[in-house]
């Protein structure tokens, strides 16, 4: 290997590992950090196999609250450089990955641990250092993160040989390989059952049948069901459900601006927003995005607050607590700095209103904001952009990759604009239940494109077969697909929900299947 | 009595909540308890939008004791979300039995002299002595984010740090 190629290895890790806690453009995800690997390594094809396939099991791990899902950095970018190497052996390296996720994610959480002591730091700014203390502490966490993917990628891709690989996979037996290659086919159910379970359902469930029932017994494409599912999901919120009244009133309400006030002026609400993509670069236990949304809202607390006491106060004050859905979060930042343009004042009440309007709204829109691009959008874009890349379709990975960066982008800049232009009013438009409306539209695309998912992707291949008369030989497949085909498909699924309703791990449950497929070719009751 | 599980959460209710322990405990209403939530207009309009249909309040100590002890409300399925250990106590005194008691996040208040538990969790010396007095009323504090994470006897994380 190159020295370029291990270089362009360490830079789509540091890149990964970073994407990784911040969650914004996705290099980190599968479909686009294995891709890249095979760009570099000159195995494209190899690469994108390994991310779509990778991207289908992992399409549930998300990050939730201060809850982290198993590492897909580090496990995208090792299994892709393995599978290359070693021979362009996918269901190997996805059997390797699922254990690399898991030590990845005992990384991350390490990192996420030491990453409080810089929050401390910030902290302990003052006078001499405000101007560029948040700047180099975010970027201090962030390159932490950066590290943790890939000072272990370079060490594997240098230390680790092709013969090293081909003896260690030359030990594993027949059946286990095959096993491998037979869990495959199903083990993407895991990835839906997890979207189902956070997409929180109850009396919805039924929509989940009809995405599954129209495309096992049709030909529609995902494209198709998607357009369907957001027609059903409005026809739903519009037509069918209650409306919710609008019953809310709020007392806070906002007196018309005075006119000695400086309004915000567009460039410094650019740099808030290209910042903002920055918010969970410096995520810690501690106080979780804290740092991050302090070094957001800073360009505005230097336009604001000439005097460096009263800036150095208002920066203080923001490296507190605050954790939500980074992308909702600009909504809470637009309305923030709405109130640090009445503070210019000096009424004390604006800063009330500032602690009261981030404690309020965080939860909330974290509870909206993690259903709908974490549950929903990223799982429908991920297994779209999974299934074209499976047919060897470079399209697939950019497909998600500028659908959903368009998209992220345009969210968070017109929350950014929504925010700041309606100040606290957009409370009472909050309050009226359009949140309620969006998160169950959301809810019903996702369950009924997951539906049409698991009976397009998902696949068991039975070996049993029997004689039926002279010569006649019947599978079990042949008698399902007469009958009701992918119905083992959906009950597998129903299986994965309840054992996650249990409270079994993904990780678990991966690995549980993973043993039935290779049971299941030993005893010749599924072929590989 | 209604109360399945007793939540403390200075985030009150979010993502983990909504998507998790919700549905893994059945619960048909989410009570969030804390005075000073209570009075604040943003607040106590804008959580009740959070909970994704599951019908929910924002009470007082003093409302949810007496919300859960009517009578009429006994069929209800209730996860009580407070924000403080404190507001667990008071709740507890009132005489809620709930079926389970369990520290979800909390973030440590800048400026206190606070050892972090978990990695979620940080505690101060007072927040220790109401964790003993609500464990002296017989109920084991459990430190648990997601109902998929092992149950942890918060006490006894606690002593091994050295409160």
């Amino acid at each position: 290997m190159a020295v370029w190629q291990v270089v362009a290895v360490a830079v789509i890790a540091a890149v990964a590992g970073m994407e990784s806690v911040l969650d914004e453009w996705q290099w980190h995800r599968p479909l686009l950090a294995c891709t890249l690997i095979g760009l570099v390594l000159g195995h494209v094809g190899t690469g994108m196999a390994v991310g779509a396939t990778l991207e289908l099991t992992a399409l549930g791990w998300m990050n939730i609250g201060a809850s982290q899902s198993p590492d897909t950095a580090l496990a995208s970018v090792i299994s892709a450089v393995l599978a290359i190497r070693a021979g362009n052996d996918v269901n190997q390296a996805i059997a390797i990955a699922i254990p690399l996720a898991v030590a990845g994610n005992l990384l991350t959480v390490l990192v996420r641990t030491l990453t409080i002591y810089f929050q401390h730091l910030s902290d302990r700014m003052s006078i001499d250092n405000e101007q560029t203390a948040l700047f180099r502490l975010n970027f201090a966490a962030l390159s932490l993160q950066a590290l943790r993917v890939a000072v272990p990628s370079v060490l594997f891709t240098i230390f680790v040989s092709p013969a090293m690989m081909d003896r260690l996979f030359s030990f594993l037996p027949k059946p286990l390989t095959d096993g491998f290659t037979a869990a495959s086919g199903f083990i993407v159910v895991v990835g839906y059952a997890m979207v189902i379970r956070s997409l929180q359902v109850d009396k919805l469930m039924p929509y989940f049948f009809l995405g599954f029932l129209a495309a096992d017994f049709s030909n529609i494409t995902l494209v198709a069901m998607g357009i369907l599912a957001v027609a059903v999901a409005w026809l739903h919120v519009r037509v069918w459900a209650r409306h919710d009244a609008p019953g809310a009133d709020l007392p806070a309400e906002e007196e018309s601006a005075p006119a000695s006030i400086r309004r915000l002026p567009s460039a410094v609400l650019w740099r808030v927003f290209w910042r903002s993509q920055l918010l969970q670069a410096s995520w810690n236990y501690e106080r979780m995005q804290g740092m991050g949304y302090a070094y957001i809202v800073e360009p505005t607390l230097n336009f604001f607050f000439p005097e460096p006491e009263v800036r150095l106060a208002r920066k203080l004050r923001h490296v507190e607590f605050f954790n939500t859905q980074p992308y909702v979060a600009n909504i809470v930042v637009g309305i923030n700095l709405a109130l640090e343009e009445r503070l210019q004042t000096g009424d004390p009440r604006y800063d009330r209103l500032v602690t009261s309007i981030k404690l309020g709204m965080m939860g909330p829109l974290a509870g909206v904001g993690d259903s709908i691009f974490w549950g929903t959008l990223r799982p429908l874009l991920a297994s779209l952009g999974a299934t074209i890349a499976l047919t060897g379709n470079i399209l697939g990975p950019i497909l998600f990759f500028v659908g959903w960066n368009i998209l992220r982008l345009a969210v968070r800049w017109s929350l950014l604009q929504y925010g700041y232009q309606l100040g606290v009013r957009i409370v009472n438009v909050i309050a009226t239940g359009v949140l309620r409306q969006v998160t169950e539209m959301a809810t019903i695309v996702g369950l009924i494109v997951m539906g049409a998912l698991v009976a397009d992707w998902a696949s068991i291949h039975f070996a049993i077969h029997w004689q039926v008369g002279h010569g006649q030989t019947m599978s079990l497949t042949q008698l399902l697909n007469g009958l009701f085909p992918k119905l083992p498909e959906l009950l597998l699924v129903l299986g994965v929900l309840w054992l996650l309703r249990k409270g079994w791990s993904s990780v678990w449950v991966i690995l549980l299947l993973f043993s039935l497929g290779i049971v299941g070719v030993y005893a010749h009751v599924l072929a590989a | 009595m209604p109360v399945k599980h007793l939540r403390i959460d200075n985030r009150l209710i979010h993502g983990q909540v909504t998507a998790t322990w919700v549905q893994s405990i059945g619960a048909n209403h989410i009570l969030v308890v804390n005075d000073q939530v209570a009075r604040d207009p943003i607040q106590k309009v804008l959580l009740p939008k959070a909970a994704r249909g599951v019908k929910t309040s924002v009470l007082s100590v003093e409302e949810a004791v007496a919300y859960v002890q009517d009578p009429s409300h006994e069929k209800d399925s209730i996860l009580m979300v407070v924000k403080l250990p404190s507001d667990a106590l008071r709740v507890l005194e009132g005489g809620v039995r709930p079926a389970q008691v369990n520290v979800g996040n909390q973030a440590p208040t800048p400026g206190t002299d606070y050892k972090m538990v978990t990695k979620s969790i940080a505690v101060t010396a007072a927040d220790t002595e109401i964790y003993k007095s609500i464990a002296a009323k017989g109920f084991t504090v459990t430190a648990q984010m997601l109902p998929t994470d092992s149950k942890l006897d918060l006490l006894e994380l606690i002593r091994k740090k050295g409160f």
